[in-house]
């Protein structure tokens, strides 16, 4: 056992994969620390607004109307131009819409000077507040105002202003600026935008498909939001190293292959193949014995190779972007239900689920190993079986034929236990569990068979 | 005492015989040289011994252990190089050795020095394998089949890359291993580094055991060699035999035994041919099994 660890550590491939796999890790944690949110904020061109209204017959009203929207939009942009903080911007895109609008219709279209005044004042001190930053100035004319629409409405539609008044009071509470920075705002913000529609949906007794898939992207979301603000944890941050741990296994999966593949493919081949076998095999054991101790290596690797690409992970991952993040839980939604799992957890539950995958393509690969003696065919027809066994997978989702019941595949992947989800291919998880044992069961057996009974060939 | 006995080894792979009733046995102190061309089967017998490959039919037993019955009892004391010295090449010659050593109960780190000064490796021990040369890589191999202190040894033609100094070296090693009461089989196609501390001999050829004695008798077969200086050669063609041969102009190879060599010295008399030298000449160990084989009719 003991030689069969040293003589795998000391394998020069080894450290060669761990090397890339090393380089890898530190490359996509630097992408998840620059990754933003692009948001693709549709630029105005005010240019263009500006010929349009030269164009336009201002004695007919529609185009009135038209020119006093574009005016009304010119003068946000510019706005946004002058104040550029993030408070600023959303405060000028919230906020100034309604009373720009209301300057420049009295101008243009009431043409009533004396409202104009009014209006142009009231536009100043507005401005004057978006200068100061004084966000809380519109937060509470905002209160005031769903307030007095929760007093004088009824129905679905005083839910939605109570919806909106109860997130202006939490905000105001909490005291959370208007600030993309910040990620309370950030789910208030999503909170608040969508509230109107997801309430409608709700009480909506007739839905179409679409409004169902609506409604059920909203729920999902919505829910996700509210955790944020009601236990005050960034779940939905990507750009840290809870969320790198969180797509670790789907993102290095591949690594783990590699590995078990690798060394599990070799650990008989090569011993043939550099004649230590003769050594290994003279010595006062029994074949099985021999045998054996190099397949609990295999067994143990698998679980070793996780643990270890996990550690290197969050060594790296911890320098990069700091270990801050993994005291915020990792949160996930299923039928209307809210999971939440330390990163740590989360991370050890999906390897966990993962591991029948691993064990059917490791000793897979030891089984070809010992039965064609060579490493390279092992590793290849273990990677070609991988493949395979995906396409049918797929295949299976897409057409149920009873044939495709037989491959392995279908049952291997525990990951759907951890997200609560049900079995992709509707399997139990006694016969999942049955289909991997007696995979296993069969190539060990023939790989013992084929291991007790081959000749060492003379050179 | 009897370490070995190997006793109708068969071993056939689809029709093909690859050994025919191989017997021999080897005992305590015994160096046995196992002699014969390519192909002859001398790696198969040693890899059936030592349980590499199955045994067809026949049986061998090593320590008074059945090998098919009790594997790892029979396997326990037997040290062995089969073909080349094989290593890790990615560990240091220590390594290699101390992997070896754990794969036996009773043998500790002494045992590991022990062999590595027996074999001459001490400056080179920490290098790594992929930097010996393969008389370095020999003597590892050697290292590593002592480290048990075999009673019986299995050497399949170590001799391989080894210097003048190296084969030396070997010879008194397995001397001294030998008058200690181990027994040790070596195969090799250079059979004039055997004579010379070798007790018995194999001759095997195309799987069968042509010639099982000991070296003594081998040397001391009836043909001997006498080498004759005479004036002139070409008057004694006509008295030669199939296996004489004139040499040059004056000297004759004959092959007799010591009676017709006495008889053919007097034939060359009675023919007036001047004889001026008589010298006899012991044919070396590859002679004697290159004219068995010629005798056997095998080529």
């Amino acid at each position: 056992m003991k030689n069969e660890i040293i003589k795998l550590l000391k394998k020069k491939s080894f450290y060669i994969v761990t090397l890339i796999f090393i380089l890898f890790c530190i490359l996509t944690n630097i992408v998840y620390q620059t990754s933003m949110d692009y948001v693709t904020i549709e630029e105005v061109d005010i240019e263009e607004l500006v010929a349009m209204n030269e164009e336009l017959d201002l004695t007919q009203d529609e185009d009135l109307l038209i020119y006093v929207e574009n005016l009304t939009t010119i003068k946000m942009e510019e706005l946004k131009k002058t104040y550029r903080s993030s408070v600023q911007e959303y405060l000028v895109d919230h906020f100034l819409y309604t009373p720009i609008y209301r300057f420049y219709e009295s101008m243009y279209i009431l043409e009533d000077e004396e409202l104009t005044q009014l209006y142009q004042n009231n536009l100043d001190e507005y401005i004057e507040y978006v200068k100061d930053n004084n966000w809380e100035y519109f937060l509470d004319e905002r209160i005031q105002y769903l307030e007095e629409r929760v007093n004088n409405t009824q129905g679905v539609e005083q839910m939605r202003y109570q919806e909106l008044l109860d997130l202006a009071f939490y905000r105001k509470e909490n005291n959370v600026p208007y600030d993309d920075g910040n990620y309370l705002h950030r789910s208030l913000d999503f909170l608040e935008e969508n509230m109107v529609e997801y309430v409608n949906l709700l009480h909506d007794d007739y839905l179409t498909q679409d409004e169902e898939e609506r409604l059920s992207f909203l729920s999902e979301k919505m829910s996700l939001h509210e955790y944020v603000i009601t236990h005050k944890q960034d779940i939905l941050n990507e750009t840290n190293l809870r969320a790198v741990l969180a797509n670790f296994p789907a993102e290095f999966g591949i690594f783990i292959l590699i590995y078990v593949i690798m060394l599990a493919g070799s650990i008989v081949s090569e011993e043939y193949a550099r004649g230590t076998i003769k050594s290994l095999l003279v010595k006062p054991f029994k074949r099985r014995t021999i045998l054996t101790s190099k397949l609990l290596v295999v067994l143990l690797l698998i679980p070793f190779i996780m643990i270890f690409m996990s550690v290197i992970e969050l060594v790296i991952g911890g320098i990069i972007l700091g270990f801050d993040s993994l005291s915020v839980p990792i949160v996930l939604y299923q039928d209307g239900v809210l999971l939440s799992y330390s990163p740590l957890g989360y991370l050890a539950c999906l390897l966990i689920s993962s591991l029948g995958i691993y064990y059917v393509l490791g000793i897979f690969a030891f089984f070809i190993s010992t039965v064609t003696l060579s490493t390279s065919a092992a590793i290849t027809i273990s990677f070609l079986f991988y493949l395979l066994l995906n396409v049918v997978s797929n295949l299976a989702l897409v057409y149920p034929l009873p044939v495709f019941k037989c491959f392995v595949s279908l049952y291997w992947d525990f990951s759907y236990l951890v997200s609560h989800q049900a079995q992709p291919y509707g399997a139990s998880l006694f016969t999942s569990l049955l289909v991997i044992f007696a995979y296993l069961f069969v190539m060990l057996c023939i790989t013992y068979v084929t291991f007790m009974k081959k000749d060492v060939k003379n050179i | 005492m009897e370490i070995l006995k190997v006793d109708k080894l068969c071993k056939r792979i689809g029709k093909k015989e690859i050994l025919k009733d191989v017997s021999f046995q080897i005992n305590e102190g015994d160096i046995l040289a196992f002699i014969g061309p390519n192909g002859a089967g001398k790696t198969t017998t040693i890899k059936c011994i030592l349980g590499l490959q199955r045994i067809s039919s026949g049986s061998v037993v090593i320590n008074g252990y059945d090998l098919k019955k009790n594997y790892v009892k029979a396997i326990e004391r037997v040290g062995s190089i089969v073909e080349e010295p094989d290593a890790y090449l990615y560990l240091s010659g220590m390594e290699n050795l101390k992997i070896q050593a754990r794969m036996y109960k009773n043998v500790v780190m002494d045992d590991v020095l022990r062999v590595v000064e027996l074999v001459g490796l001490e400056n080179r021990i920490h290098d790594q394998v992929n930097k010996y040369s393969l008389g370095m890589r020999q003597r590892l191999g050697i290292a590593a089949a002592l480290l048990n202190s075999p009673r019986l040894l299995l050497l399949d033609e170590p001799t391989n890359g080894l210097d003048p100094e190296g084969i030396k070296d070997l010879r008194v090693m397995l001397k001294r291993l030998a008058a200690s009461g181990v027994g040790i089989l070596i195969s090799s196609h250079n059979l004039s580094e055997l004579e010379s501390f070798c007790n018995r001999v194999c001759i095997l050829a195309h799987g069968r055991i042509l010639e099982e004695t000991s070296m003594k008798e081998l040397k001391e077969m009836d043909d001997t060699k006498y080498i004759l200086k005479v004036k002139d050669t070409s008057l004694c063609k006509r008295l030669l035999m199939d296996n004489d041969r004139v040499i040059d102009e004056h000297y004759l190879e004959v092959v007799r035994d010591e009676e017709d060599v006495a008889s053919f010295i007097r034939l060359l008399v009675e023919n007036h041919v001047d004889l001026y030298e008589v010298k006899k000449e012991n044919m070396s160990l590859e002679e004697a099994f290159m004219k068995r084989k010629d005798g056997d009719g095998i080529d």
